[in-house]
């Protein structure tokens, strides 16, 4: 058996190998093509370098909203650029995305492409989302975020240990592990029932916000990435204003942050309990529906247009 | 370092790099500093530990052979069972014993005020105090010859491969590998990959994907569930479990057999056996021969008629039970393993050990077989014997199809389903590595397949292994 068995394996193991690692550079070279089709959210991600050199245009007043699903269900851009009509204005908010996303997004499109200038970036957020303690996913990183260069200052990008590292390489190198979320929700959407429901209900579970009060206020919460991020933004001429964005449960914007806007670090708008946004307007606790969009962005477009006309 | 971690494969991949370049005693070495910083990567200050265990079985086998007087022989071999014995009870059972009795104190009307014992328990203190005192056993038996050096039997006692999670290999079949000079085989890599793979599927999808329907389902009260939910949990818990467990043997396996070092199958579809010896026989095997050969046996084994031997079967499940851990479900889970030994005993095993007259009798018997297993996985999962009882007692509750049971039945379905079918072929065909003797592309089509799903189905939180903490 023994010498049956190394005689098929000594021509075919190599081959065996090989055709494996065919068969996966196809799969993945085959979603690269179509992935954008996959969800909204990939197909925002990738537009995400061409809407921002469309309305970051030095020669033009021009404003980037930043932030995650908060922000894509929370903020309708129509309403605030017809408050703001000079304004240029890129949406960019894609889904489950938080200080290190973001940092690498701004810094690789917006910080380090000459040809892009912001006047000012809005990032919307909520719980402590911009704090050094909130966790990366370092999938989503490598994969859609950031560069494989990021990996020289991993700890500055979130990465806390080889299992990140890891992970982040996985997803640079294979698409199909960078999209599995992706992939795997496409699939079990049509193939189990009720998998939508409870997988949201686990979301919530899991959400940042959904921690005992008392975990949060135990934690000590630092700001040194987004100081770093907001003063390399500074130096490109950009200011930076941070939007505390409403949830229909109550949380506390975090003491070390009110501190960075007392002084002068970053500009705050505390947007938590928005007049006129009640618990009909949300669709699951967390996200605002088509009203509350409308109420939210209204009171946003007045504040910024104060806050830009205070800059004048 | 747990082998479903970027940091384990970063790891194993310089010891192999280095490995196969290196002569015996450095492959020796090698094995050795790898195995101590493998174990201490966890937490250093358990390797004295290690170390401490390792040191004393080796001299206790040592002196063994060199002296003539029974009486000065059994000294030596008390010593070592008493250290060994003394570290797991100190680790693993002092806070369950002092508890249990604080607990008995207080039901009797006193009021204990006993200390609370926070003991962290030395990942893998289960599998190599029973691997180090097993030798020194075979070595007092004179079944087995004692290590040439200390540095060998360090080297054996610590091999990274199955240090703490088994398989509890006995030194007449690791020893040897370990002392002998090794070469890369024909077919090594081929075998390794396999098992490795499979055992990187069954853990990473079958076992971590199971692991959010089985907790959501066990932290429900049970009156809160129906007789379709609780049998989904405990279902989908025999093969989280399976696949938690069998994966890291698989694992094992695969990267040993990379190292040139041939270990045993700790599991041999378990779920198609028909008897609960059977089923001993094809789970957790390195454990069952163990208890087997160093408790059973020298109970007097089925030696002493047929009273005794149900006394010895008993025993030795309900100890079994207790090595898994110190709680009252685990003593439980080993109680119900032995009743059922001894149930089958009364109802004649060679009814059910001969091959079935058809084929319908024989999936009747393994169907059956397979829910007894799982009432024991019931026992073993639950938090308390209590709320065991209740699960079963929700079984009561009807068998309607809620939203969720459909919901985590299809899941259940679509990740175990495949395994099912593969080990039942494997099973007919009695081969444990039946497609490595197949045309090439039926492994590219498996390993394709298990490399698809470890790629996009990995579960949403990573999940460490079930048996570490035994």
């Amino acid at each position: 058996m023994e010498n049956r068995l190394g005689t098929v394996m000594r021509s075919t193991e190599t081959r065996v190998v090989f055709a494996l690692l065919a068969l996966i550079a196809l799969v993945d070279l085959g979603l690269r093509l179509v992935d954008n089709r996959l969800s909204g959210n990939v197909a925002h991600v990738e537009s995400i370098p061409q809407l921002v050199a469309e309305a970051g245009q030095p020669e033009r007043q021009s404003l980037l909203l930043l932030g995650n699903s908060l922000t894509n269900n929370g903020v309708a851009p129509q309403v605030v650029t017809n408050k703001l009509p000079s304004v240029a204005l890129a949406k960019v908010t894609p889904d489950a995305t938080g200080l290190w996303s973001w940092q690498c997004l701004l810094d690789h499109q917006v910080i380090e492409r000459p040809e892009v200038q912001f006047d000012t970036v809005v990032i919307g957020f909520a719980w402590n989302l911009l704090s050094d303690q909130t966790n990366a996913n370092a999938s989503r990183l490598g994969g859609l975020y950031c560069d494989l260069s990021d990996l020289g200052r991993a700890q500055q990008i979130g990465l806390k240990n080889s299992g990140d590292i890891g992970e982040f390489l996985a997803a640079k190198l294979l698409r199909t592990y960078a999209l599995r979320e992706t992939l795997r929700n496409r699939f079990f959407q049509s193939a189990v029932p009720n998998y939508v429901d409870f997988t949201q209900a686990n979301n919530r579970a899991g959400a940042p916000g959904a921690e005992p009060d008392s975990a949060r206020d135990q934690q000590q919460y630092t700001y040194r990435t987004f100081t770093g991020l907001v003063n390399r933004l500074k130096a490109e001429g950009t200011r930076v204003i941070v939007v505390a964005m409403p949830i229909q449960k109550e949380y506390q914007i975090d003491p070390q942050l009110r501190e960075l806007a007392d002084k002068g670090v970053v500009e705050l708008l505390d947007l938590r309990e928005t007049a006129g946004i009640k618990a009909a307007h949300y669709l699951d606790g967390i996200h605002l529906n088509a009203t509350g969009q409308q109420i939210l962005s209204r009171v946003l477009a007045e504040d910024l247009a104060v806050e830009l006309r205070s800059s004048t | 370092m747990i082998f479903n971690s970027f940091i384990f494969w970063g790891f194993f991949a310089v010891v192999l790099l280095l490995y196969w370049r290196l002569p015996l005693k450095g492959q020796n070495q090698l094995l050795l500093v790898a195995g101590y910083i493998f174990y201490g990567y966890w937490d250093w200050r358990y390797l004295f530990l290690l170390g401490a265990s390792t040191i004393v079985d080796y001299y206790v086998g040592y002196f063994l052979v060199r002296l003539d007087d029974p009486h000065k022989r059994k000294q030596l071999i008390t010593v070592s069972i008493l250290v060994n014995l003394s570290f797991l009870g100190f680790f693993k059972y002092c806070g369950f014993f002092v508890d249990s009795f604080a607990e008995l104190l207080t039901a009797l009307g006193f009021q204990p005020n006993l200390p609370v014992l926070n003991i962290v328990l030395p990942i893998g203190i289960s599998f190599y105090t029973f691997q180090s005192m097993a030798y020194t056993i075979d070595v007092y038996r004179g079944v087995t010859k004692p290590a040439a050096s200390l540095f060998n039997f360090a080297t054996y006692v610590s091999y990274f491969p199955q240090l703490v999670a088994g398989p509890i290999e006995r030194v007449h079949r690791l020893l040897p590998q370990i002392e002998n000079e090794r070469r890369y085989r024909q077919g090594d890599f081929a075998e390794g990959l396999y098992h490795i793979l499979l055992g990187l599927f069954k853990k990473v999808i079958i076992a971590d994907n199971l692991a959010p329907i089985v907790n959501r389902i066990f932290d429900t009260p049970a009156a809160d569930l129906n007789g379709t939910e609780v049998l989904i949990g405990v279902w989908a818990f025999a093969f989280q479990i399976y696949g938690d467990f069998s994966g890291y043997s698989s694992i094992a396996q695969g990267v040993s057999k990379w190292l040139g070092i041939d270990l045993s199958y700790n599991f041999r579809m378990p779920y198609f056996s028909r008897s609960p010896s059977e089923f001993w026989q094809r789970w957790h095997i390195s454990l069952s021969t163990w208890l087997r050969d160093y408790l059973y046996i020298p109970l007097g084994g089925n030696r002493r008629g047929p009273t005794r031997t149900y006394i010895n079967l008993f025993l030795t499940m309900l100890l079994g039970g207790l090595w898994h851990g110190a709680n009252w479900t685990f003593i439980a889970w080993g109680a119900w393993h032995g009743l059922l030994l001894i149930a089958y005993r009364l109802l004649g095993t060679e009814t059910f050990e001969k091959p079935a007259r058809n084929l319908g009798i024989e999936l009747l018997q393994m169907a059956v077989m397979f829910n007894l297993v799982c009432i024991g996985w019931l026992f073993f999962r639950a938090e308390t014997i209590h709320q065991a009882f209740a699960m079963i007692g929700a079984l009561g509750h009807g068998f309607a199809v809620t939203e969720f049971a459909s919901y985590a039945a299809t899941l259940v379905a679509f990740f175990v389903a495949p395994l099912f079918v593969y080990e039942w072929v494997v099973y007919r065909r009695r081969d444990m590595t039946l497609v490595l003797s197949q045309p090439a592309w039926h492994r590219v089509a498996l390993y394709g397949y298990l490399a698809a799903m470890v790629v996009i189905f990995p579960p949403l939180t990573q999940q460490i292994f079930i048996y570490f903490q035994f």
